[in-house]
C-alpha cells in the first residue's frame, strides 16, 4: 500500500552531570547506573535485535552532553561494573530466598539473566563505551542522533544574558562534532522551550532544525496551514517539528497512557524497601540507607496498596495490542490528514528516554513491537527522520513560532516560580561575569596557560550550574537538597575562581582538584564560548 | 488505565517515592555548604527580566542602598521620602527611548529583590525599569532590565501565506533559502529576505503590500497598468455577483 503519512519517533536521553569522585559511594550516580540497565542497554538490545533480523526503523536520537560525557567516564564506567555485579549478587540470593515461592522465583531468575546481560553487552560487546551503539545505529543508517544543549540550561530563562544561550548551544555543537565525527542536523532543545530569535544561533551553529511542543506552532504567526502535520520555517529558514499531542498523550498521559496498565510492572515498589534491613545490608551503601534495587515482583494491579505479583509473559502480550493500539490510532490520522494535505503528513512523538525501561518497565518492548509492525504491514505509516522529511518536502510554509515549552502548562512556570526562582540572580550574575572574565582574558596575545585552565573551568561551573535539572528538582520537591547543593557548589567555585582571576593568584592546587571533579568538556575551550555577542 | 503521573519525568523524581517510605536509617548530614553572596563591591546595578508564561513575567534585581544613593543628588529633598517602585513598560512594536511606551504600570517593590508581574496581555514585548518614585509621582529610574517577549495564549489571526525553500547549498553546510508567496493559485511571486524581516517587523507591511513593490519592482511603469487592470476586473466580477445574487432574490 502507497505510504500516505510519516511517523516520527524522537528519543530524547538526558541525565545530570551526576559524577562524584569526591566519595567511594554517591546515591545519585545510581541515576546513571539504573538508566543503563534499564534503559540504555535494552534500547541498545532491541535496536541491534531489529538490525539483525533485518527490520526497517527510523528513529531520531539526542544524548545530552552531559549524559554523553558520563557514559564516556571511565571512573563511572568503572563503578557502574562494580554496582551491577552487586546486584548479580544479590539477584543470585534472591534465586535462592524464593526457592519455596515458585511465582517470585522466575523473577528472581528474570532479573539475575537480564543483570547478566547488561553486563555482557555493557563489558564484552562495547567495552564499557556505551555511546559507540548508538554511534554505529547511526553509522548504518537506522538513528539520526541529534545535538542538545551543553547542560541543558532552559534557554528563554537562560536569555538575560545572550551569552549564557548561546554558549549552550555552541558548546553542545561543538561536543557533538567531537563524540560523533560529523555536523549534527538538528537539536533538541532542553525542555522543547523555545524563544524568538534562538533560531539565529541555531543558524550560525548549521543547525536545520528544532522541535516545539505543539502550541509552539499552533500559536505561531502567522497560522500555520497544516497546523503541527508539516514542519515550519522560522524567518531565517531553520526548520520547527511541532510535538503531536495525540501521539504524546497515548503515552505520557496518567489517565489515557499506557504504562499505567494493570498489567505492567508496579515501579514504586522495590525489595530495597520491601525486605529485611539485615538481608539487604550488604548491598546498601555503606551509609547504610534503604535504596531501589531495580528488582520489582509486582504488578500495578490497581488503584490499591496489594499489589499482585507481576507476569512477564502478560505484561509482554499487552506491550503488544499497545503497539497495535497506538499504530491503528497514527494510522487513521494519517488518513484523515492526508486528505486535507497536498503533502504526506508527519507525526512527531517525541519521548523521554528514561520513560522506556526505567519508568516503563515494559516501554523498550512496546518499542520493539510497535517499529516491527511499522516495518512489515505499516500500510499507511512509515518512519522518518526531521531531514528525510526537510529533503522530501524543502517547501514549507514561513511561521514563526511562539514561545513555548513541554513543562507544565507549556511554558517556563516549572523553572521560575517559588522555589527556585531564587537561583536565576545567581546564574545570571555569574553569566554576566564570565562574559567579563572571556573578553578579558581571552583577547591579547600570549596567553597563559594557567589563566587559561581556570577559565575553562570557570565556564564549566557556570554551565554546570545552568542545567534545568536543579531548578526542576526543586519545585518536584524530590532531592531538593542535593539540587541547592550543587548549585552553591558551582556558583561558589565559579565565584572562587573570578575573584582569583582578577586578583591575579589562581591556586593552582585547587584548580587541580575541582578540574578532577568537574571534568565536563575536558577538551574544549568554553570560555571561548561566552565572549560578549556582538 | 493508569494511576502514575507519567507527565515529563525524569529518572530522579522516583526520589519522592522513595522519600515516603520508612527508612530503617536515616542518611547522614553532608557538611552544609556556603550560602551564596548575593552582591559584591564594585558590581553594577543589574536587573534581569524573564518569561513565565503569556501573563507572567519574572524580574530579579542585584541592587544596594549605595546604587540608590546615586539618585540623591538629581532628586534633592524629595529622595528621603521616594519609594522604590518597578516600572513596566509595554514596549511592542516600539524603539524605546525611556518615554515612549505604549503603557506602563507601576510596582511598590519595598526591600525586595524580585518580583513576579502579573500582566494585561499575552505577546508583548515589555522592560522594566527600577527607580524612586516621588509623592509627586515624578519617576527616576536607576537600572534597566533586557527586553522579553511574552508568548502568544492564543492562534494567531494572521491568515496570510509566505512559502520558503530551503535545499543544500554546493557550499558545505550553508543551506539557500528562497521565500515566495501568491496572489493567484500557481503564480508566485518572490520575496527577499528583506522582505521577510520587514514582514516580521511589526506592525511591519502587509503581505499584500510587500507582494505589490515586489511585482512594481518587476514590471516597472507597466504594474499601474497591470493593477488597473485587475482593479477593473476584480470590480467587473463583483458586478456580476451582485447581479446573480439579485436575480436569485427575484
Amino acid at each position: 500500500m502507497k505510504d500516505n503519512g510519516y511517523l516520527c519517533l524522537v528519543l530524547h536521553a538526558h541525565l545530570p552531570f551526576v559524577r562524584h569522585p569526591e566519595e567511594e559511594y554517591f546515591l545519585e550516580e545510581n541515576w546513571l547506573y539504573e538508566a543503563i540497565t534499564e534503559t540504555y542497554i535494552p534500547l541498545i538490545e532491541v535496536f541491534e535485535q531489529l538490525i539483525q533480523e533485518g527490520v526497517f526503523f527510523r528513529l531520531t536520537m539526542s544524548l545530552s552532553p552531559t549524559l554523553v560525557s558520563m557514559l564516556r567516564d571511565p571512573l563511572l564506567q568503572s563503578r557502574y561494573i562494580r554496582h551491577l555485579e552487586r546486584l548479580i549478587e544479590l539477584s543470585c540470593k534472591e534465586i535462592e530466598r524464593t526457592h519455596d515461592q515458585p511465582q517470585y522465583s522466575h523473577l528472581a531468575l528474570m532479573y539475575n539473566q537480564r543483570l547478566h546481560k547488561a553486563k555482557e553487552v555493557f563489558v564484552d560487546r562495547y567495552q564499557n563505551d556505551l555511546v559507540a551503539a548508538f554511534k554505529n545505529f547511526q553509522n548504518q543508517g537506522y538513528m539520526e542522533i541529534i545535538a542538545s544543549c551543553a547542560t541543558h540550561g532552559v534557554l528563554p530563562v537562560l536569555n538575560a544574558n545572550p551569552e549564557s544561550v548561546r554558549a549552550q548551544i555552541c558548546l553542545g555543537v561543538k561536543h557533538y562534532q567531537n563524540i560523533f565525527g560529523c555536523q549534527p542536523q538538528g537539536i533538541w532543545l532542553p525542555e522543547c522551550a523555545y524563544f524568538r530569535g534562538v533560531e539565529e544561533i541555531l543558524k550560525e551553529t548549521g543547525l536545520r532544525y528544532f522541535f516545539v511542543d505543539s502550541h509552539g506552532i499552533t500559536h505561531g504567526d502567522p497560522c500555520p496551514r497544516y497546523s503541527i502535520y508539516a514542519p515550519v520555517y522560522c524567518p531565517n529558514g531553520v526548520a520547527a517539528f511541532g510535538r503531536d499531542w495525540e501521539s504524546s498523550k497515548q503515552v505520557w498521559s496518567s489517565r489515557e497512557g499506557y504504562p499505567g496498565d494493570p498489567d505492567y510492572r508496579e515501579y514504586y515498589r522495590d525489595i530495597g524497601y520491601e525486605l529485611e534491613y539485615e538481608y539487604l545490608k550488604p548491598y546498601l551503601r555503606p551509609q547504610g540507607f534503604r535504596i531501589n534495587t531495580g528488582l520489582k515482583y509486582w504488578r500495578i494491579t490497581g488503584p490499591t496498596e496489594e499489589k499482585e505479583v507481576y507476569r512477564p509473559e502478560g505484561a509482554a502480550q499487552k506491550a503488544a495490542l499497545h503497539a497495535d493500539h497506538f499504530m491503528a490510532n497514527r494510522q487513521r490520522q494519517i488518513k484523515y490528514l492526508s486528505s486535507q494535505m497536498d503533502r504526506k503528513p508527519i507525526l512527531v512523538a517525541p519521548y523521554d528516554a528514561e520513560l522506556f525501561g526505567h519508568w516503563w518497565f515494559e516501554g523498550p518492548l512496546w518499542l520493539d513491537a510497535l517499529l516491527r509492525k511499522i516495518a512489515h504491514n505499516g500500510g499507511t505509516l512509515s518512519p522518518i527522520t526531521p531531514s528525510e522529511y526537510l529533503k522530501e518536502y524543502p517547501t514549507n510554509q514561513v511561521v514563526y513560532p511562539s514561545p513555548s515549552s513541554w513543562g507544565y502548562k507549556g511554558y517556563n512556570e516549572y523553572w521560575i516560580e517559588g522555589s527556585n526562582d531564587w537561583i536565576y540572580r545567581h546564574l545570571h550574575l555569574a553569566g554576566k561575569r564570565m562574559t567579563q572574565l572571556a573578553d578579558r582574558f581571552l583577547s591579547g596575545g600570549r596567553k597563559n596557560p594557567l589563566i587559561q585552565r581556570a577559565l575553562n573551568q570557570a565556564g564549566r561551573e557556570l554551565l554546570l550550574a545552568q542545567a534545568s535539572d536543579w531548578p526542576f528538582i526543586m519545585k518536584s520537591g524530590t532531592t531538593v537538597p542535593y539540587a541547592k547543593r550543587r548549585i552553591k557548589n558551582h556558583l561558589n567555585r565559579f565565584s572562587r575562581i573570578y575573584r582569583d582571576l582578577l586578583g591575579g593568584t589562581i591556586d593552582e592546587h585547587w584548580l587541580n582538584q575541582i578540574e578532577q571533579k568537574d571534568n565536563i568538556f575536558p577538551n574544549i575551550n568554553c570560555a571561548h564560548y561566552f565572549r560578549k555577542v556582538t | 488505565m493508569g494511576k502514575r503521573p507519567m507527565k515529563k519525568k525524569t529518572v530522579f523524581q522516583k526520589k519522592k517515592a522513595v522519600s515516603r517510605k520508612k527508612k530503617t536509617v536515616s542518611r547522614p548530614p553532608r557538611p552544609r555548604s556556603s550560602t551564596l553572596k548575593k552582591t559584591s563591591p564594585g558590581q553594577a546595578a543589574t536587573l534581569w527580566l524573564m518569561v513565565r508564561d503569556p501573563y507572567w513575567i519574572f524580574a530579579a534585581w542585584e541592587i544596594t542602598p549605595k546604587d540608590f544613593e546615586k539618585l540623591k543628588a538629581k532628586m534633592k529633598k524629595a529622595f528621603s521620602k521616594a519609594i522604590r517602585v518597578l516600572r513596566v513598560y509595554d514596549i511592542t512594536h516600539l524603539e524605546f527611548n525611556g518615554k515612549n511606551a505604549n503603557r506602563s504600570f507601576d510596582i511598590e517593590v519595598g526591600k525586595a529583590d524580585n518580583r513576579h508581574i502579573p500582566l494585561w496581555q499575552d505577546g508583548i514585548q515589555c522592560c522594566v525599569e527600577i527607580g524612586l518614585k516621588t509623592k509627586k509621582e515624578e519617576f527616576f529610574p536607576l537600572v534597566r532590565s533586557n527586553t522579553v517577549e511574552t508568548p502568544s495564549a492564543h492562534p494567531s489571526a494572521q491568515t496570510e501565506e509566505i512559502w520558503m525553500t530551503v535545499k543544500p547549498s554546493s557550499k558545505k553546510g550553508v543551506h539557500q533559502d528562497l521565500s515566495y508567496s501568491s496572489i493567484k493559485k500557481g503564480k508566485r511571486i518572490y520575496l527577499s529576505r528583506e522582505d521577510i524581516r520587514r514582514y516580521y517587523e511589526r506592525p511591519g507591511p502587509r503581505l499584500r503590500d510587500l507582494l505589490a513593490d515586489r511585482l512594481k519592482a518587476s514590471y516597472g511603469k507597466r504594474f499601474d497598468r497591470l493593477r488597473l487592470a485587475g482593479e477593473r476586473e476584480r470590480e467587473k466580477s463583483q458586478r456580476a455577483r451582485a447581479s446573480d445574487f439579485v436575480h436569485e432574490k427575484r
